[in-house]
Parts: structure tokens; sequence; C-alpha cells
């Protein structure tokens, strides 16, 4: 079998006394799409926002392609590397987040493009092509012009899609991405994320979308109070869990 | 008549002091005190603290000493400065930290997720700073820098107790010729007001275009 894309070793963090995950492993193969479920405060944000470094681990690593994420080594010792080593590693690595997180001073295309130009070196003209295409993609071909207040939760969350698109990630990384959306718009953003699956990208999602899990991903990891509980197939988690918190959990999700 | 020809002319000619004495000293502020406000935002915590001392010490003492100490005091150890460079340095070194203050708590203000986005697509610290804090982090500020700068039209006035023939400095004199003391009081209170008026109001024009005139081209 190949080596993963992304692999989580043995993460631990740690914010003040609160030991938030406590030994995590999770690994991640090209075109596969993960599901982390869980009750909050279980740690799987904190677990996705180490993926990309936003969260340094406690201890434990992250590899990327099986190389070191966040840190080198220097004469057989693991330090952190520096911010512009990280950043390009973090070039391969979509996020998108609970609370869109567009840049507010600009138009949706300028989010879009801000990233392939300062980052990529990419020329105006051709990165802004390439937004159009992804705008049109993602439902947006109009609003190009528009700034972030002028868009409804879910056409923000949309354009946050195609911003991180735009740096052709290797991996897209999904933060509670429906969470701050009104019911009605949902909708909208899980087809696009469908859309993105089907394509083959390579996923990891935490949410509380359980239907969408189920038809999405093809590992669910049920995680709670830092660890992980139990991983396998939609059909397993969702239908023969193993494990009695497993259960648990999802009957308190059915019974809402 | 003849007296009050004078008097607006000598005025007139004040004015053209008064305002040179307003930019050069707004333009020390607002690029030192922006500047310290980034570095700190950056830097180790030695060189913040050393910044914080800086800003501490121009808040803390008054204007009119700070603005002697240059003058006087460094004309003494050697660093002789004109009366003008003396007074746009003293009041744009006290102006950056006031500066300071409202850049650095703009910068603050700008949501963590910003910063977050940023990093998530690639970009340094220093380039999340410089393309996606910063232009947000001014508009905020704009609002507080525009009212220091109407403040700073006024303050001009301190730059008459080294000498600078501001619009206090001549008016005092003038006084001294006249004997018409009230008459001049109100004229260079009204030129004062002048002065201030229109940069109020370019302030809140600029406040209003950057937070929602930008609708326009959307």
């Amino acid at each position: 079998m190949s080596q993963p894309l992304i692999r989580a070793a043995d993460i631990h963090k740690k914010f003040g006394h609160l030991h938030v995950l406590k030994g995590v492993h999770l690994s991640v193969r090209r075109g596969q799409k993960i599901s982390l479920i869980g009750p909050s405060g279980s740690g799987k944000t904190t677990l996705l926002r180490c993926l990309n470094f936003l969260e340094r681990p406690s201890s434990g690593h992250v590899y990327l392609d099986g190389k070191l994420l966040g840190e080198k080594e220097v004469k057989g010792k693991i330090v952190p590397c520096s911010d512009r080593e990280l950043a390009r590693d973090r070039t391969q690595i979509g996020m998108v987040f609970q609370r869109f997180n567009l840049f507010g001073h600009l138009t949706t295309i300028d989010n879009i493009t801000l990233g392939p130009t300062k980052v990529l070196g990419m020329h105006k003209a051709e990165a802004e092509e390439t937004a159009r295409l992804l705008l049109a993609k993602v439902g947006l071909a109009d609003k190009e012009r528009a700034y972030t207040d002028q868009l409804s939760g879910g056409q923000q969350q949309r354009v946050a899609i195609a911003r991180a698109l735009a740096m052709k990630p290797r991996v897209m990384l999904f933060d509670e991405a429906t969470s701050a959306l009104d019911p009605e718009l949902v909708g909208e953003v899980l087809k696009v994320m469908q859309d993105l699956a089907e394509e083959g990208m390579t996923m990891v999602i935490v949410t509380h979308e359980m239907a969408f899990a189920e038809r999405v991903s093809d590992r669910v990891v049920f995680m709670t109070d830092g660890c992980v509980v139990e991983e396998g197939s939609p059909a397993q988690i969702f239908h023969e869990p193993q494990q009695e918190r497993t259960a648990a959990f999802l009957k308190t999700i059915s019974d809402r | 008549m003849e007296t009050y020809a004078y008097i607006l002319r000598t005025l007139a000619h004040a004015c053209v002091w008064t305002v040179t004495v307003t930019i050069a000293a707004f333009v020390i502020a607002f690029v030192l005190g922006s500047i310290l406000a980034i570095i700190t935002t950056l830097s180790s915590r030695a060189v913040r603290y050393l910044i914080y001392a800086y800003v501490e010490i121009f808040r803390n003492t008054p204007v009119l000493v700070q603005l002697f100490i240059i003058y006087f005091g460094l004309g003494q150890i050697g660093f002789k400065l004109s009366p003008y460079s003396a007074a746009a340095l003293g009041l744009g070194m006290n102006g950056s930290a006031t500066v300071f203050e409202i850049v650095r708590s703009s910068l603050k203000a700008v949501d963590r997720g910003q910063y977050e986005a940023a990093a998530a697509i690639g970009m340094t610290r220093i380039q999340s700073i410089r393309y996606v804090i910063i232009p947000q982090a001014l508009r905020i500020a704009l609002p507080s820098v525009g009212n220091y700068a109407v403040g700073l039209v006024k303050d001009t006035s301190l730059a008459s107790a080294v000498a600078v023939p501001e619009l206090a400095f001549r008016a005092r004199n003038l006084v001294g010729e006249t004997y018409l003391s009230t008459q001049i009081y109100l004229i260079v209170a009204a030129i004062y007001f002048v002065l201030s008026l229109p940069l109020m109001r370019l302030a809140s024009r600029l406040e209003m275009k950057l937070s929602s005139g930008r609708h326009k081209n959307a």
C-alpha cells in the first residue's frame, strides 16, 4: 500500500492543564475521504488544526507525504522548522473554517487570487482565470465583484472553498464547514463538498452532519475525550458500532 | 483699517507655518507610530519592551517639556535644530505614541480568523500582516487617526514656545505691537477652526468611503 498523504502520529495537545488530544493516530491516504465525528470538546477540531499546524502539537508528529510537517530533523533531533518552510508546506493543504474567514477588505475574486499571486507567484491574469472557473464551479460566477458582507453565509463558505482550491492543494481540511450556517444554506455547501469528493479530492472532514458523513466518506473516525474510540467504514460506524460510546453518541444524535 | 490689513497679512503668513508644522509632525507621527506598532506584533519580547518604554515616556510627559528638551536641551549638547525642525520632531515623536496605540489596538481588533485563513493559504507571518491584516487594521484605525490629526493642528500652537513663527507666536507679537488682544485672538481662534473643520470632514468622508462606500463598485 502506498504511503499515507497525511499521517498524524501519537499527537498530544495540551492547552495549559487541559489535555485535549491524548495520543491520536490518524492516517489519510490519497483520494480518501475521512470524517471525524464525536461530541463537542472531543478534540476533533483540534486534531484537524494540528494537521496543518495551526495548532502545534504538544508532542507527536505530522507527516505530509512521508515528510515531517512543521518540523525538521537537525543532527538527529526534531526541531520546529521556520515560518517560511511551514508556509510552503501549508500551500499543499487547503482548509475551510467554520466561520469562513474570508478577507473582509477584498472582493470575492481577490480573495481567491490573493494566495496564488502572492504565495505561488502566479500572474494576476492567470490567477483570475482560474478564480473564475472556481467561482463557476461553486455556483457563484456572478458574484466575483461582491464583498464578503454582501454574501450569505452559504455563499461565503463556497467562496472560502474556492479560495482554498485555488492553491491546488493535495488535501482539503473542513472544520465544521456548515455549523455556522442557517439550516436552509447547509445543502448548497454540502453539495460543493460532495462534488469535490466525487472528483477524487483527498478530504478530512470534521462534521456534525451524520447523513453527509455516511454518504461521502469512505472512513469514519469517532473521537471522544481526546482519543480515537473507533474507526471504520461508514456502514460499520453508523450501523454496527463496536464500541458502547460510539453507539451512545449516535443515539443522542438521532434522538435530537 | 491699515492695522487690520497688517494683522491679517501677518497671520496669513503664520498660517503657512502652522500647516507646515502640522503636516511634518503628522507624517513623522504616522509613519513612526505605525512602524513601531507593526514591529511589536512581529518582534521578540525585548524589542517590544523597548518600544513600550519609548511610548510610555512620550505619553506621560508634557509635549511642551518634550519640545524644550529637543530644542534647548539637544541644542546645549551640540545638536542644534532649527525651531521648525525641533517642533516637527517633538510633535511628531509625541504623536507617534498616540498613533502607536491606535494602530496597535486596530491590529489587535482584526479577527484572529484572518491570520489563520492567511496562514492556511500558505502565507508567511509577514505576508499575512502585509496583505491581510494591515489593510483591515488601517480601516479600523482611520477615524481615530483623523481625530488625532485634528488635535495636532491645535497642538502646533505649542511650537510658539520654541519660536516657530506660527499662528500663536505671531498673534502674541501682534498683541504686543497693537494691543488689540481680543480682536487678534478671536481671529486666530477662527483660523484654527477653519483649518480643523475640513480635516474633520475629510476624516469622516474617508471613514464612510472605506466602510460602506465600497458597495458602489460591487
